[in-house]
């Protein structure tokens, strides 16, 4: 089965979901996020966040995935008049993503017992920040050696550094 | 252990590694995103022809499937490609037998 990816503009998106749903993909499988790097040289740190929806016909003989790329703001207008079953998942985009959707009447979290992310970086256990953003640190992997840090054609030479770790993490720095 | 059941082609089951094509580089345990993969290496010297080099020969590869995402990164990645996908599943099973 052939899949289809359409990118669609920010605003547009609901305008092309319920333009796809009158063209037979009525159901909403899943609405999920995902950040990338998008600067040009290795000191830009600019990000993207991408905003993906799975859509399905009735007998999911025919499928297609939407994407858009959010504004800056991180706001995108909300698809839960479209599709009801977008609610959990825009619930766990904004809690994970730190996205905003406009025009929702719930926007509580799904995952983490507190109010939605206050911050886009942060701590990994920060209940105010987003911990799916590319930028979002990954302190979880302090807790374990990594396994590619040694370099088995030089045993005894130097280890290299764990990635999403920075140095100065570290207990003892 | 879990026991291992028949999946069907094409599926996700477990990884195999063609141990005569590694060449121990690390690739797929560096870019695995769970740190699940761990593989040692030892140097020997190669005794073949000409002026005797040092080799690595693999001596374990071990995939923690309790870890593993199952997003096949490490295949990807691997530049001899040694790495691939059986159709082999690891079934979860009670450990104990469920209580009536």
């Amino acid at each position: 089965m052939k899949i289809e990816w359409v990118e669609v503009p920010s605003e547009r998106w609901v305008e092309e979901l319920v333009a796809h749903r009158w063209q037979g993909l009525v159901r909403l499988a899943w609405i999920s996020a995902y950040e990338e790097r998008v600067g040009v040289t290795n000191t830009d740190q600019r990000v993207r966040a991408c905003l993906v929806a799975h859509l399905q016909s009735a007998s999911g003989a025919q499928e297609v995935f939407l994407r858009t790329h959010v504004p800056v703001a991180r706001r995108l207008p909300s698809a839960v008049d479209v599709f009801p079953a977008a609610d959990w998942h825009e619930r766990e985009v904004a809690e994970m993503f730190g996205l905003a959707f406009d025009g929702r009447p719930d926007v509580r979290g799904l995952f983490r017992p507190t109010r939605p992310p206050q911050r886009v970086i942060g701590d990994d256990d920060d209940p105010d920040t987003a911990p799916m953003t590319i930028t979002s640190p990954l302190t979880r992997r302090l807790d374990r050696p990594w396994p590619g840090a040694r370099d088995p054609a030089r045993p005894g030479g130097r280890l290299r550094a764990t990635p999403g770790v920075e140095p100065e993490w570290s207990a003892d720095a | 252990m879990p026991e291992v059941g028949e999946g069907p082609e094409g599926r996700r089951g477990q990884l195999a590694l063609d141990w005569s094509a590694c060449t121990s580089c690390l690739a797929c345990v560096r870019d695995c995103p769970d740190w699940c993969i761990d593989l040692t290496a030892r140097l020997e010297v190669d005794p073949g022809s000409g002026r005797p080099r040092r080799v690595l020969v693999l001596e374990q590869f071990t995939v923690d499937y309790d870890l593993c995402m199952y997003c096949g990164i490490c295949i990807d990645v691997c530049p001899p490609g040694a790495l691939s996908w059986t159709s082999e599943l690891l079934v979860a099973r009670p450990a104990r037998p469920a209580r009536r």
